[in-house]
């Protein structure tokens, strides 16, 4: 890492000042935070019975349930992107021009629009084109089009980013561009990107919480139905903010540890 | 009939570009000082940062403009809502901006350090005129993915009262009941920020590039 | 921090169930506790749906024959507008005149009041109508001329007023036209389209929850909130640092949203809404919803039809 060449090993002394001011940035920080607990307690957001509902029972399993859901959609989602995304990827690569063309437009046109936007066309559009589908797959299909552009570019630099000598070894031994790509370039694309699919799946799951334009029950709606009930708004959002913080951590740090343990393998035999 | 509302939709995508002028800069000087406290020696500066960056990007940004919007007044602080949401999305983006210059320090050369620090250089010019230049070069991509996403980010508002190009785009739709034309309007107004951007992006890194 | 008061809250619930929920102002006038109404707990329609009628002998049509084959009534509703459809978190039971009124015709539609309620802002409801995500819409649903392209409405089956809340030691507004030039939360649909009618030169300011626009009261980045007034009632009666106006403006008539391709359909719904003003369900369901909202008597339901778009 970087960090730690920058400058040399500290010396007692530097030692000794860089422990006052460790202490003294603590202190302040600690104070930022008191202030604004202070202020908050003076307006009333701390009094207890406001966060009740994140420890009622009842609430508490109406919260989760929306959790199930978001998950439930951003497993879909994830799948489906990752599998549009390397798809697209591959057609913007492909030489041929009828394929490459299309890609990069849809490409460019999913990465350009915010997701509320495209959620807004496949409800509108759909039905024009005669096409029906539930609720659940309008949201997941908007997710999908906009995550797997944009997973999809990611993808595109992976490739590229694998030398280039690697494709042409691959064709010099006489495999088709298709070949190529798949048995040698992807395999090793795949390695560079497996962070890459972590912050897609976060970045899918955080996504997932515009369901409330289509009425999907997931973690924000069903926070935002408990903060109209019970009136503690900014309780109920707190609640579904910690539970989209730990999971997403969590995923993270799972991911992380297979990351490492999956580099390692592949460092073994150079 | 989109004559009538002209103005109007126009206005909004004037505060879209507004929001993203106000918004991109924050979380610019927001992440470098986030990056700088996750490099530095000073332990809780780092977890602070750390936190910062793991609470941050985890959670929705409508749920960071919600409790900002309705928590800070309650804090004492009330500010107008336009500002509320340069600020969200300024918090929000900042992570990304945090862990950007952090990969893009990571991707120089760690021999381009060591070289530039056996010559003698004394810190401040290893890092602005060694580290710096070359960590950016990696950083412009990114860094442009974000501005994109900072203006997409702040369609936000039509949730929380700015009259940015989704709002008036919604309003105009709910008054005349003509849906597509509204988002057509809307998805071209997203468009040509878009381009723009990539754009310029492309610019700058043909400015950074370096021949080998 | 979070101390465990389930109990108390029940406790508390309990005592608003006896009734008397307009006399709430001045039982908690003092307090800076600004949580929901309790009476959102407590607002029940299942007697008036149980006393609901069943048609006989309805023709068939397509959208009748599909909701039979389901077995429920899909429809487009909210789960967080008070007095209209208000979700209990905690049971999942959903309450108010507009879900009433659907449960009603799902029973008269299918013998039992059974209903999917789909959530959804007011951008898509006309979305999710065409794509028959759902059968039907009541939803504080707006009639007008220019939806009524896209969609077919049966009603109107209430007639809104809006009214004007302000902050406890806010402006004084004794008519929508105080509201000129001033920042007044809305939300989307209804409220926003009434506003931007009666009084364009008010600064709409929209938020998507009534919380929301009752919080940006309270904290001072409004200085109004116009709304529903069985919303604003029952927001204003809980929380001493609103006050509600005397002031009432336009009339927003909400009807039922159809699919446009089936006119029999609507023939079915206007008959529904007509069998229910005569039989007395349409009364006994505001007064078990609307009614401990708002004070005064039932007001006369208006005559399907009589509006221009139904």
């Amino acid at each position: 890492m970087n960090d730690d060449i920058l400058f040399d090993a500290l010396g007692p002394k530097a030692k000794a000042r860089l422990r006052t001011v460790s202490i003294l940035c603590g202190l302040v920080l600690l104070g930022l935070l008191a202030l604004v607990l202070v202020r908050l307690g003076a307006s009333g957001q701390l009094d207890p019975a406001r966060w009740a509902i994140l420890v009622d029972g009842a609430m508490l399993r109406f919260l989760l349930q929306g959790l199930a859901m978001t998950l439930l959609v951003g497993l879909v989602s994830t799948v489906l992107s990752v599998a549009v995304g390397v798809l697209l990827a591959l057609g913007r690569l492909s030489r041929k021009r009828w394929l490459s063309w299309p890609s990069a437009t849809v490409i460019e046109f999913f990465r350009a629009m915010p997701l509320l936007l495209i959620l807004f066309f496949f409800m509108f559009g759909l039905p024009l084109l005669g096409v029906r589908v539930p609720i659940f797959w309008q949201l997941v299909l908007a997710i999908v089009a906009h995550a797997g552009a944009i997973f999809a570019e990611i993808v595109r630099a992976g490739i590229l980013a694998v030398g280039r000598g690697q494709s042409e070894a691959g064709h010099a031994i006489g495999l088709r561009h298709w070949e190529t790509m798949a048995f040698v370039v992807l395999p090793q694309a795949a390695r560079a990107l497996a962070p890459a699919l972590i912050s897609q799946t976060v970045r899918v799951i955080k996504e997932s919480s515009l369901g409330y334009v289509v009425g999907i029950a997931e973690l924000l709606n069903n926070g935002k139905v408990l903060g109209e009930f019970s009136g503690d708004f900014i309780q109920a959002y707190v609640g579904a903010g910690l539970l989209y913080i730990v999971v997403n951590i969590l995923l993270s740090r799972v991911a992380e540890r297979l990351a490492n343990r999956k580099k390692t393998l592949v460092r073994e035999p150079s | 009939m989109l004559s009538g509302h002209a103005g109007e939709i126009l206005g909004g995508f004037t505060t879209t570009l507004l929001l993203t002028a106000c918004a991109f800069p924050l979380a610019l000087v927001l992440g470098c000082v986030v990056a700088i406290c996750r490099i530095s020696p000073v332990r809780p500066l780092r977890i602070a940062g750390r936190l910062y960056v793991d609470l941050v990007r985890n959670s929705p940004l409508l749920l960071i403009a919600v409790l900002l919007i309705f928590g800070l007044p309650d804090a004492g602080v009330l500010i107008p809502l336009f500002w509320c949401l340069v600020l969200a999305l300024g918090v929000y983006f900042a992570a990304y901006v945090c862990e950007t210059i952090r990969s893009g320090i990571r991707a120089v050369d760690r021999g381009q350090v060591e070289a530039a620090r056996a010559i003698g250089l004394p810190f401040r010019r290893v890092v602005l005129d060694v580290l710096l230049p070359q960590a950016f070069r990696a950083m412009v991509q990114p860094l442009g993915t974000i501005l994109i996403n900072v203006a997409l980010g702040s369609a936000l508002g039509a949730a929380v009262g700015v009259d940015e190009l989704t709002l008036e785009t919604r309003s105009f739709n709910l008054e005349t009941a003509e849906p597509i034309l509204a988002f057509a309007v809307a998805a071209c107004g997203y468009l040509v920020i878009n381009l723009a951007v990539s754009g310029v992006v492309r610019l700058v890194e043909r400015k950074v590039r370096v021949l080998r | 921090m979070p101390a465990p008061l389930p109990r108390r809250t029940a406790l508390r619930a309990g005592l608003f169930a006896a009734g008397a929920v307009p006399l709430l102002a001045s039982c908690s006038g003092g307090t800076t506790r600004t949580a929901g109404n309790p009476a959102y707990a407590t607002l029940d329609q299942a007697d008036a749906v149980a006393r609901g009628p069943v048609g006989v002998d309805l023709p068939e049509t397509p959208t009748l024959r599909r909701i039979r084959g389901q077995g429920v009534l899909r429809q487009s509703g909210s789960v967080t507008t008070p007095g209209f459809g208000m979700m209990n978190p905690a049971t999942g039971k959903i309450t108010g005149f507009d879900i009433g009124i659907a449960q009603l015709l799902a029973k008269y539609l299918l013998g039992t009041p059974e209903v999917d309620t789909i959530t959804g802002g007011a951008d898509t409801r006309e979305a999710i109508l065409q794509n028959q995500s759902v059968d039907v819409a009541v939803c504080t649903y707006t009639i007008s001329k220019s939806r009524a392209r896209l969609v077919s409405f049966a009603g109107p089956y209430y007639v809104a007023r809006s009214g004007i809340v302000v902050g406890a030691d806010g402006p004084q507004v004794t008519a929508v036209r105080d509201l000129a030039g001033k920042d007044v939360a809305v939300q989307p649909g209804a409220a926003q389209e009434a506003l931007q009618k009666a009084c364009p030169q008010a600064r709409a300011v929209v938020f998507e929850e009534s919380s929301q626009c009752a919080a940006a009261v309270r904290q001072g980045r409004v200085q109004a909130w116009s709304a529903n007034t069985a919303i604003l009632l029952g927001k204003a009666a809980v929380d001493a640092r609103l006050r509600m106006t005397l002031a009432t403006y336009g009339s927003s008539p909400f009807g039922i949203g159809l699919p446009k391709d089936d006119p029999a359909f609507k023939q079915i719904v206007v008959g529904f809404l007509q069998r229910i003003t005569a039989d007395g369900s349409w009364r006994r369901l505001w007064e078990q919803t609307v009614g401990p909202l708002v004070s005064g008597p039932a007001p006369e339901p208006p005559r399907p039809g009589s509006v221009p778009g139904s």
